[in-house]
């Protein structure tokens, strides 16, 4: 008997059992020979049954093993050199057929994901050969697969924008990192200047000050002497004045004086007349006395005693004359001197008279100064002022210019460093 | 009858003596046997390409016995068309531990032959070395053959070109690689491109 299956035969071999079982018990009542047939057949049947079973369960525990090496994830277990032609037969090719499915799901599944591991995307499960939960299995996975190639695609699109943008921003921001450290230096540079400067403005206007008070003190003084001047000039126009006068007083008294001269000059001639009458009549005495002979002898010595007189008093007019003259011409030099005096004293009061208009000129000037003076000086104080605030300013914009020149060189180290972040960031995300 | 063929082992290691020279001895006919949309044909074949395992749709596709094919190598469905380049870079790829996907023109014991989209991959063991490799087939995207055979037929021409075979097979390999320079892109994202 030759069987494609040890299960086919195990069920012919069960069968014949039964039938010749029935077969033995229906030859019970004829006899004991044919009892013996039936149960030395039925022996027979019963043991190929027993060999049938035990081949069976061979077989039947080497689909098991292949089943639990499947189970275990032994995806090349197989059952070859299937011979079954019947039912189990068609197990063995079901488990394959199964067991093919579940190796060729697995290996697309993996090679699928090993190349998006490598960050690829072209590769999808081959759905042919798939089917129900397999191929639906094998639907998600490529649908995955798919939004990760976009996601990835839109990262690498991003990666590039970022990288075009940040690194402009970042060279910008570099560039800006730069340009405020130059201007921190500038800035501190002329911080400097500018405090030497203060400092030494300050200084100027201390001078200054000091110059401006000490030329308030020399206007005060100024003022001060003007107005002497003023006072000594006044009482000099008095005095002038007084002069003035007392020069008209004295021209009237040498007009007066020459008035006299004049009528004593008149008087003189008159005296003088007289004499030469007398002497006239002295002389005519004489001749008068010669005839008379020594009768006018003594009349005779009489009129040239009178003669003599009348000569003397000649003589003497005409020295009054002569002195008169010369009073006349001593007091018109008088009145000339005393007209140059007065013409002298009048220009001197003439002179006074500008002075002290000059001096109250000067006077307001000296006041003016001395007020702008005091202006000066508040200005100069005030300059000095400011300049202390505006030196306290100018160290602090200093300070200010070396934090701003630390926080530059500290700004272009963070963007170096973030530069070379995000460098490497990109070379990150470039290998995902 | 099957359970008589594959009886004892050194039948089988005659088996795969006679099929090598079955190979050699099969002539095709020019009739093309087209696989089904959801079938998948498989084998698995040691680290040298003897088959270890040949599923019932390969046997039945290939009009081969389990018998005729377990132990025989797996030129035993070799269609003579079929470019030595393309087997070239398959053994390179799936040595390398890597899969690979060619479109393959396979001859059954009938003389008919038959076109798969194979999909051949290294099957490593649990200490991750290679153990052997798998092969699943698919009915290939009938719009892309054309291209596919007008390709192979070129590189056919190229091997039977030159005097030595290593040199035919050298250069057939460098106008397959002059191809993918050509589109750009790598072997396996051309061949899913297709
Ligand atoms: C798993 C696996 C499956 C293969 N499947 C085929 C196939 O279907 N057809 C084929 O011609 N070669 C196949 N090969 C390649 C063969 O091993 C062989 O390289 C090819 O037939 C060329 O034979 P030749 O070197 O004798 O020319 C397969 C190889 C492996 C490892």
């Amino acid at each position: 008997m030759t069987s494609s299956s040890s299960l086919s035969e195990a069920a012919i071999l069960s069968g014949l059992a039964v039938v010749l079982a029935g077969a033995t018990l229906a030859s019970l009542p004829f006899g004991q020979a044919p009892v013996a047939v039936a149960a030395a057949c039925l022996f027979v049947t019963v043991v190929l049954l027993a060999i049938s079973v035990r081949r069976l369960r061979r077989r039947l525990v080497m689909v098991a093993a292949v089943c639990e090496r499947a189970a275990n994830g032994d995806l090349e277990a197989r059952i070859t050199g299937i011979r079954e032609t019947d039912a189990l037969g068609g197990l063995m090719h079901s488990i394959n057929h199964q067991l093919d499915t579940v190796d060729a799901f697995t290996r697309e599944a993996m090679a699928t994901s090993a190349v998006v591991r490598d960050g690829r995307f072209f590769r999808r499960i081959m759905r042919r050969g798939l089917r129900g939960g397999f191929a639906r299995a094998a639907d998600v996975i490529n649908e995955a697969t798919q939004a990760m190639a976009d996601k990835f695609t839109q990262f690498a699109r991003t990666t590039d924008r970022f990288e075009t943008e940040l690194g402009e921003a970042m060279s910008e921001v570099r560039r800006a990192a730069e340009d405020l450290g130059e201007t921190a230096d500038v800035m501190s540079t002329a911080t400097g200047d500018c405090s030497d400067k203060a400092g030494r403005i300050d200084e100027n206007a201390r001078t200054m000050n000091a110059e401006v008070a000490g030329v308030a003190a020399s206007v005060s003084q100024l003022v001060a002497s003007v107005e002497e001047i003023g006072l000594q000039v006044s009482s000099a126009k008095e005095i002038t004045d007084r002069a003035v006068e007392q020069s008209h007083t004295s021209r009237t008294a040498v007009a007066g004086l020459e008035r006299s001269a004049t009528q004593i000059s008149e008087i003189v001639e008159l005296i003088r007349e007289i004499a030469e009458q007398t002497n006239l009549l002295a002389l005519n005495a004489t001749i008068e006395a010669a005839r008379a002979g020594e009768a006018g002898k003594g009349f005779a010595v009489v009129a040239s005693e009178v003669k003599g007189l009348a000569t003397q008093s000649a003589r003497a007019t005409d020295r009054i004359t002569e002195q008169i003259s010369a009073i006349v011409s001593e007091t018109d030099r008088a009145v000339s001197v005393i007209s140059g005096v007065a013409e002298t004293i009048g220009e001197m009061a003439r002179i006074s008279d500008t002075i002290a208009h000059a001096v109250e000129q000067q006077s307001t000037a000296a006041r003016d100064i001395s007020e702008s003076m005091a202006a000066a000086r508040t200005g100069t104080d005030n300059v000095s002022t400011d300049i202390t605030i505006i030196a306290g300013s100018v160290g602090e914009a200093g300070a200010a210019s070396h934090n701003l020149r630390d926080a530059a060189t500290r700004l272009q180290s963070r963007a170096s460093h973030l530069e070379t972040e995000i460098e490497s960031y990109l070379a990150d995300a470039r290998t995902l | 009858m099957q359970a008589l063929k594959a009886r004892g082992r050194s039948a089988k290691a005659r088996a795969g003596a006679g099929s090598r020279k079955l190979t050699r001895t099969v002539v095709p006919s020019g009739r093309e046997r087209v696989m089904g949309e959801n079938d998948l044909i498989v084998s698995k074949t040691d680290l040298t390409g003897r088959i270890t395992y040949a599923n019932d749709v390969f046997l039945r596709v290939a009009r081969l016995s389990e018998g005729q094919t377990v132990g025989a190598p797996h030129s035993i469905i070799r269609h003579p068309e079929m470019p030595r380049a393309v087997f070239k870079l398959l053994w390179e790829t799936i040595k390398a531990g890597d899969e690979i996907f060619a479109y393959v023109n396979n001859l059954a014991a009938d003389g008919a032959n038959y076109w798969v989209f194979a999909h051949v991959t290294p099957s490593f063991g649990a200490d991750g070395t290679i153990i052997g490799y798998h092969s699943n087939r698919r009915a290939p995207e009938r719009r892309v053959l054309p291209f596919i055979m007008e390709t192979y037929a070129r590189l056919k021409a190229e091997e039977g070109r030159h005097a030595s075979r290593a040199a035919g097979l050298n250069a057939s390999s460098g106008l397959l690689g002059d191809l993918l320079r050509e589109k750009g892109m790598p072997y396996d994202e051309f061949i899913f491109s297709l």
